[in-house]
């Protein structure tokens, strides 16, 4: 009993329940669910995510907050495309894109970090400049580069395409790096308490402007990918993003002020986020309920967090 | 010179002003289309919407809140009386009615803010989505069963024509629109400088503690900040409405933007206790200028987005910067 309530005190569990839940019941009134299209559709949409996840959750852990990452994820599609299509080689190519996904998070990280600009503010600013950049660069979607970049997603290793394969490394990387390494658990101390964290030695301005530099830059990534998986950039590649991975990172435990949440939290929630995403296109429900979940499950996924914060802080007091 | 300088730049109102006459001069000489009636309707409209709704936004504002909502809530509230009007119901409960819901859903916002503790970005923000969502699905709902159309508009018109009056008509060749907002400016105006209630919003934006325990009632007054931005959206839906005769879920795309960068832009600063009216009009007599600048330039639209976040996120930094300089001034003074 008492191993039970252990396991069950981690959020991880609760949201694995509430997963396995979802799928049963989804799957049982669905059928469709189960269809290796459906899973492979639901695998590729949480890799896009999932990219993005780790470096997301060491943000808000650290107090941060990033609404740009989808306007970056699309910008970066964008200018990948641009660049094959004007002939440069893929390598280069890619690490230009990479070069600015860093340069888009430099700026917006040295506004709230050194600044002192509200993180809102300047990610939102970020999030309509950036998205703006999106349609100014190109003319609509891009196409019409060398097919062998489109491996870069597709290549199948064992039968599991790579985009999927690297999405998980990423989240497990994160995971350990969280859990192991210094320089990220630092995170958690500059969401607990900034001020103590500055006196205790840590370089919080420059510890922030890094974790904004390191989510713009797998935001990037992101886009790489998905612009190689579509052999096209989108303009409207990323626009839901950024909001289902905030989703996901709130639901998995990290909360807006910082100083909580795991990887592996954040991962489990997103995928009850995708699950929920498929669920809306399985039972056929008009697209534009879309943006209806969206916001719905984001106030009620901080409210939920918001009162079992209070509960267990009046439960200690 | 340096002093002068310096004295335009206090006055952020003055200098503001000035970039208006600027960028109106630079567009006058650059473009014959500039100064025609219809060009100055057209941005009569818009800065009268978007200035009736920022100044209850800098009331917020000053009271340290935030709202991202404003065009989605416009877009349902356009939706609502569009089919309540096609319906043909009396024109007059309509019109309460969508006012009626404007304030509800300030008042839920207000609520969720101040009894649940979410962070006013994240309930803004999800109302963003929301209400642009329900403005859409429930558009396709009732105009989605209608047989033909191939393509789907979700949007409504045939609006009565005691409806139309509201705000179709003009006084000494303006229209009414610039009427309602100039009431509705110097109603705001007034209530924030002179009256004791409003005013209170002053002193909860710098110091919410204090004012708690002066015997302000926080959450009172936050809700009804909240409630009155919203309320405030609902009349800039149906001067809108009533005046170009239609509505749909797509209007208000950028506004949510538009008005907290124009209120941002006039001075307010995101931590509270400071903030204009005129500042707030200011700029969004500014926002709009550059706007119909890129319009009638024929630049791309995807430009006024653009130049809306680099100056939201200018104005932010410099109302920063002068935050902490006037601290700094401060302190010396009392050393």
């Amino acid at each position: 009993m008492k191993v039970l309530k252990k396991i069950f005190s981690f959020r991880e569990t609760t949201l694995l329940l509430i997963v396995l839940i979802a799928v049963i019941a989804i799957g049982s009134l669905r059928p469709a669910f189960f269809s290796s299209i459906n899973i492979f559709g639901i695998l590729y949409s949480i890799s896009v995510n999932a990219i993005i996840l780790g470096a997301m959750t060491v943000l808000f852990i650290s107090g941060g907050f990033d609404m740009a990452v989808g306007s970056v994820l699309g910008l970066a599609g964008i200018i990948v495309a641009l660049l094959m299509k004007g002939g440069m080689s893929i390598p280069l190519a890619i690490i230009i894109t990479l070069i600015c996904g860093i340069a888009m998070g430099a700026i917006m990280g040295y506004f709230i970090s050194y600044l002192g600009i509200n993180p809102f503010i300047v990610t939102m600013s970020g999030w309509f400049v950036y998205g703006a950049l999106i349609l100014l660069v190109a003319y609509g979607n891009v196409s019409g580069f060398p097919k062998s970049f489109g491996l870069l997603a597709s290549y199948k290793i064992l039968k599991v395409p790579v985009i999927i394969i690297f999405a998980i490394l990423t989240v497990i990387i994160f995971e350990v790096l969280l859990r192991r390494n210094m320089f990220f658990r630092q995170s958690y101390y500059m969401g607990g308490n900034e001020t103590a964290a500055q006196l205790v030695g840590i370089k919080v301005k420059k510890v922030k402007l890094i974790f904004y530099i390191l989510t713009s830059f797998m935001a990037a990534v992101a886009g790489i990918f998905l612009t190689s998986r579509f052999q096209a950039a989108y303009s409207v590649a990323g626009s839901e993003n950024a909001f289902q991975i905030i989703t996901a990172v709130i639901i998995g435990g990290a909360s807006l002020k910082g100083g909580k949440g795991t990887v592996l939290g954040s991962f489990i929630a997103l995928i009850f986020v995708a699950l929920l995403y498929n669920a809306l296109v399985l039972f056929k429900v008009d697209l534009y309920w879309n943006k209806v979940v969206i916001g719905l499950t984001l106030i009620i996924a901080v409210f939920i967090d918001v009162t079992v914060e209070r509960r267990t802080a009046l439960m200690r007091a | 010179m340096k002093s002068n300088l310096r004295k335009v730049l206090v006055s952020r109102e003055l200098f503001l002003f000035v970039l208006i006459i600027a960028i109106g001069l630079f567009l006058y000489f650059n473009n014959a289309n500039f100064l025609t009636q219809a060009n100055i309707k057209s941005m009569t409209l818009t800065i009268a919407v978007n200035s009736i709704i920022a100044s209850a936004m800098t009331i917020l504002f000053i009271s340290g809140g935030f709202d991202l909502s404003s065009g989605s809530v416009m877009a349902i509230l356009g939706i609502i009386l569009g089919i309540m009007l096609n319906a043909g119901m009396n024109v007059v409960s309509v019109i309460i009615l969508v006012l009626v819901i404007g304030i509800v859903i300030g008042l839920i916002n207000g609520v969720l803010v101040t009894k649940a503790n979410i962070n006013p970005f994240i309930v803004t923000l999800g109302g963003f989505f929301l209400y642009r969502g329900l403005a859409y699905a429930i558009a396709k709902i009732v105009l989605g069963s209608k047989p033909g159309l191939g393509t789907f508009l979700p949007s409504f018109t045939d609006f009565p024509a005691s409806f139309l009056k509201i705000a179709g008509g003009q006084f000494l060749k303006i229209e009414a629109s610039f009427y309602y907002m100039i009431a509705i400016l110097i109603i705001f105006g007034v209530l924030i400088t002179k009256n004791l209630f409003f005013r209170q919003n002053y002193y909860i934006g710098n110091n919410e503690n204090a004012s708690k325990l002066l015997g302000m009632k926080l959450d009172r007054i936050k809700i009804i900040n909240y409630s009155l931005v919203t309320l405030m959206v609902a009349v800039a839906t149906i001067l809108r409405a009533s005046r170009i005769q239609t509505t749909t879920a797509t209007t208000g795309e950028t506004l949510g933007l538009e008005v907290v960068a124009a209120v941002i832009i006039g001075g307010a600063s995101l931590k509270g206790g400071e903030g204009s009216i005129l500042g707030s009009f200011l700029g969004i007599v500014l926002l709009t200028l550059i706007f119909n600048a890129i319009i009638v330039l024929e630049k791309n639209p995807v430009y006024y987005e653009f130049f809306v976040g680099i100056v939201l996120l200018a104005s932010a930094t410099l109302n920063e910067y002068m935050q902490k300089a006037n601290q700094r001034k401060i302190l010396r003074k009392s050393i």
